[in-house]
């Protein structure tokens, strides 16, 4: 078992979000992964991200092999990876993935952690089975075991094992919490191996709706619906649900996926009572999850199509794509995300004005109508006479350039490119407006890109 | 006994004779006979638990004026339900009540009903503009002993705009004296050149002397109309491309305006140059004959009060204008979070355990000094919106007090969320609240809150509701589950 548990050497290096164009210094880390069949390596997305270099060691092997990552998931959290030469799986068996392990039974995990560089064993039971928040994406939950098996870093990516068969793919703990770590479980890890196999990621669905208890007696009276029972309440959607028309506020759903729901919102899955959302990430993307339904007073059955969305993607950790940005006379544009507003410093809520975390995280929830497909930033200003008289330098969200309402950083190129007035007009979502002469800064822009060694003025 | 009185009443009449003689003798004042010692007791609310009172005592310090009257600042007498008054530093102490207050102005005027009271105290003489800086002393009775402590002039400047502040000017110095900020005497020589109004670190603020002169002065003559302010955002115009932009003659100068109010007839994108023939530049500052550069801001209160008229000089579309206005109360109604209401004891309205409150200044205050942060991010940002149409203020879910009655909204989810509508009425107060609650719908009360809010609606049972109601109170310990305006 455990010689099919390698372990992976990583280089990475991680963009500078507020100086896009440059990077940080290259990093060194290391986790664990495991052969799964078809010749590949199963690891954490956490342990390959921003990857510039992977290189594998076998057990008690001393040779380097190189790896590439084929397919990654960041959000939950597992990558695969090919090697590229083939003799690398010569006397591996490929491990089996089983079923979502009973809690309090035993488990091992397996890897190389930190502390030695020989393959380690821990043994441990399943401690309990909830839905968890992910931590390397950071905005999402996913069904996760916890286990008081010791799981360190380096033992990231690596299996945990019942008897012969994968059980889970170790990958967090929680500091400050001891004899506690998390393994993601079949489930989730077949969900994306089953996703990938038409050659393209495409990630886990979701339903864009808020789903609350339904336990208020006033409450299942007022919907027709005995004081107590079964049934959780579909409190609000999100405008893309609500588009799509199928569910509607105040739906109270009985079943999901063939689940019963409880009335606080939970499902029982294979003896555990977790969230009902777990079930919602059952289906693939273009899949339909069939749900049975009280409206109106009445049970209804509707299946409902289930999408992969990528609107709150922004409010996630972003990874392996490098950010997207326009440099334009010197003034630094790039899009808002999580990762923008991290450069704050660890309090960045306190340091980010109230427009920008507005923007971020409230308004396609509250003013979906105003909402932003990519709401642009003024990231940092690089001083040349050209720009030194505008004031409001860095840090600022962008409204209008040159009259023009921007919607993503294509419309503020545009914008600026296509302006033929004397001056350019920012405005910035505080209302505060700064101004640069048309033809001094086209004159200026091609020698600060220089004076700066940027190496293009944008990345799209 | 008889005799014992007598030789009383003789021994008062030389102390005042006494301070007679030190009055004129101008440059050996000491303060004694102009300050006194004020010990407040208030209720102090808490506006997150707005049924719970608590008993806080405050001292502070008074400045004796002619007119037996005292003034102090208007910190820490909110709510007030005693003021005590001490002379001399010890004794006997004397029950004085507030005439005046006003708390954007920070000052109040108290009184003593008893008019020995005043037999033996001197007014104080205020420095006017041209005398505050140069030797600065700080004064306040301490351990029954008055206390000098040097402090030294740093600058002018504006008092920020925390809430609904009106701006006002504030001498800034620096002293060592520890735990300043309760009205101590900042003098000069034997001039009051002002009331400590607060201390941060080492530098004491002051409210300098020749406002509390016009203050008191407007006041006697019964019209004093409160402060003025300006209700437009601007931002400097110190990028020549934004005022070539806007095609301005001549050197950038003045400032842009970017939000304009309701109350002032200035346009989106005027450039103001002057305000009452002062000239602004580029900063948005001005130069105060007596205090220097300070913002433009303070030209709303610079000898102005709400009502009277100011004069600007605009750029508007290509030309230049002049524009007359009154200058608007600063009462801040057009803002969403309703100003602090001093001396008014919080209101609330409780339903079934859910506790509203309105979204007010002071109930964002209660999460502390660094409630921006603190606060939850929602209801911090509506503090930066302006009231609308057909919902001037809101009213917010602040507490839900756990009864069987109100199970599954008991969870964090339904704490702090803004209500937008009951039984199908939109809801900017709690009067609005109070009448809705009256009318259920078909035997339930339904709460629906704003788009986005972590919970959208709440649903009640309209006939167990007085029966819950009962119940809460007594369990709770809650007097009385409504006070409304």
């Amino acid at each position: 078992m455990g010689r099919s548990v390698v372990q992976v050497l990583v280089y990475s290096q991680t963009p500078i979000w507020d100086a896009p164009w440059r990077n940080n210094s290259v990093g060194a880390s290391s986790g664990s992964g495991f052969v799964i069949k078809g010749n590949r390596v199963m690891t954490n997305a956490h342990v390959v991200g921003w990857a510039k270099q992977i290189v594998l060691r076998r057990f008690q092997d001393p040779r380097p092999w190189l790896a590439q990552v084929e397919h990654i998931s960041h959000e939950c959290d597992l990558a695969i990876l090919k090697v590229e030469n083939p003799d690398f799986f010569d006397g591996l068996n490929s491990l089996e993935i089983g079923e979502l392990p009973k809690v309090q039974s035993p488990v091992i995990t397996c890897g190389y952690p930190a502390g030695g560089e020989q393959i380690s064993y821990t043994r441990g039971v399943v401690s309990r089975i909830e839905m968890q928040n992910y931590v390397h994406i950071g905005n999402k939950a996913f069904l996760s075991v916890q286990t008081d098996a010791a799981i360190n870093p380096g033992n990231s990516g690596g299996p945990v094992f019942q008897g012969d068969k994968v059980v889970g793919v170790a990958f967090m703990g929680i500091p400050g919490l001891e004899n506690t770590g998390f393994f993601i479980p079949p489930s989730v890890v077949n969900h994306f191996l089953i996703d990938i196999e038409d050659g393209k990621y495409d990630g886990f669905p979701k339903a864009g709706v808020r789903i609350v208890s339904l336990q208020n007696p006033a409450y299942r009276k007022y919907l027709g619906l005995p004081p107590t029972g079964d049934g959780a309440r579909i409190d609000s959607l999100a405008d893309y649900t609500e588009k799509d028309g199928i569910l509607k506020a105040d739906d109270v759903i009985l079943e999901v996926g063939g689940h019963r729901v409880g009335s606080d919102g939970t499902i029982l899955l294979k003896g555990n009572r977790v969230y009902c959302t777990a079930a919602f990430q059952e289906p693939q993307d273009g899949g339909k999850l069939k749900m049975k339904i009280w409206r109106d007073r009445t049970e209804i059955e509707v299946s409902v199509p289930m999408k992969v969305r990528k609107e709150e993607e922004n409010t996630g950790n972003l990874y392996d794509i490098p950010p997207r940005y326009y440099v334009y006379a010197g003034l630094v544009f790039t899009p808002l995300t999580l990762d923008y507003v991290k450069t704050f410093g660890r309090n960045w809520r306190n340091v980010a004005n109230l427009e920008m975390v507005y923007e971020l995280y409230y308004r396609k929830n509250e003013k979906p109508e105003s909402a932003r497909k990519e709401p642009v930033v003024l990231a940092a200003t690089l001083a040349h006479p050209v720009n030194a008289d505008i004031r409001l330098a860095s840090r600022a969200m962008i409204d209008k350039i040159n009259g023009k309402r921007i919607e993503s950083l294509e419309d503020l190129i545009e914008a600026f490119e296509n302006n033929d007035k004397k001056q350019h007009l920012i405005k910035f979502g505080s209302g505060t407006i700064e101004s640069l002469d048309t033809e001094k800064a086209n004159q200026a822009h091609k020698s600060i890109l220089e004076t700066y060694s940027i190496p293009s003025d944008r990345r799209l | 006994m008889k005799i014992t009185k007598n030789i009383f009443a003789v021994l008062a009449l030389i102390t005042a004779n006494q301070a007679y003689s030190q009055q004129s003798a101008t440059v050996s004042t000491d303060w004694q006979k102009s300050i006194v010692l004020l010990d407040v007791t208030r209720n102090n609310h808490n506006f997150r638990v707005p049924w719970d009172k608590r008993a806080q005592s405050v001292s502070k310090f008074g400045l004796v004026l002619e007119g037996r009257e005292l003034i102090t600042t208007a910190t820490g007498l909110a709510n007030h339900t005693l003021i005590r008054i001490q002379k001399g530093g010890r004794g006997k102490w004397t029950n004085g009540k507030v005439l005046w207050i006003d708390y954007q102005a920070n000052l109040a005027i108290l009184g003593v009903e008893n008019d020995d009271f005043w037999n033996d105290l001197i007014p104080a003489k205020f420095a006017n503009a041209k005398g505050l800086k140069e030797n600065l002393q700080v004064i306040r009775w301490r351990g029954g002993n008055i206390e000098k402590r040097a402090a030294e002039f740093s600058r002018f400047t504006v008092a920020d705009a925390n809430f609904n502040q009106a701006p006002r000017i504030e001498l800034k110095a620096s002293s060592e004296i520890e735990g300043a900020g309760q009205a101590e005497l900042m003098v000069s020589g034997d001039l009051v050149v002002g009331l400590v109004a607060s201390k941060i670190s080492g530098t004491c603020s002051v409210i300098p002397a020749p406002f509390i002169t016009d203050v008191i002065n407007l006041r006697r003559k019964n019209n004093y109309k409160g402060l003025g302010y300006f209700d437009f955002i601007w931002q400097p115009a110190s990028n020549p491309a934004v005022t070539d932009y806007f095609k301005l003659e001549g050197e950038p100068r003045g400032v842009l305006v970017i939000k304009p109010g309701e109350k002032t007839p200035l346009k989106l994108h005027d450039i103001i140059l002057e305000v009452d023939g002062f000239p602004i530049d580029i900063q948005g500052d001005y130069l105060d004959p007596n205090f220097g550069h300070v913002i433009m801001e303070y030209l709303a209160c610079r000898n102005k009060w709400a009502g009277d008229n100011v004069n600007f000089k605009i750029w508007r579309n290509g030309s230049i204008k002049e524009i007359n206005f009154k200058l608007p109360k600063a009462d801040f109604s057009d803002n969403l979070v309703t100003d602090r209401p001093n001396d008014v004891e919080p209101t609330y309205l409780i339903v079934g355990g859910l506790v509203f409150v309105p979204l007010s200044a002071e109930f964002l205050s209660s999460w502390g000094g660094d409630w921006q942060r603190s606060a939850p991010f929602r209801l911090v940002f509506y503090n930066s919106q302006k009231a609308k149409k057909d919902q001037k203020s809101l009213v917010v879910l602040s507490l839900v007090l756990p009864d069987f009655y109100n199970i599954g909204y008991q969870q964090r989810s339904s704490q702090n969320i803004v209500i937008e509508k009951a039984n199908g009425k939109m809801i900017a107060s709690l009067e609005d609240l109070a009448s809705a609650v009256q009318s259920p719908k078909d035997g339930f009360h339904i709460f629906e809150f704003k788009k986005g809010s972590t919970l959208k609606k709440i649903v009640l049972d309209a006939e167990k509701l007085n029966e819950a109601n009962q119940r809460i109170a007594k369990r709770y310990g809650i007097p009385n589950l409504q006070k409304l305006k």
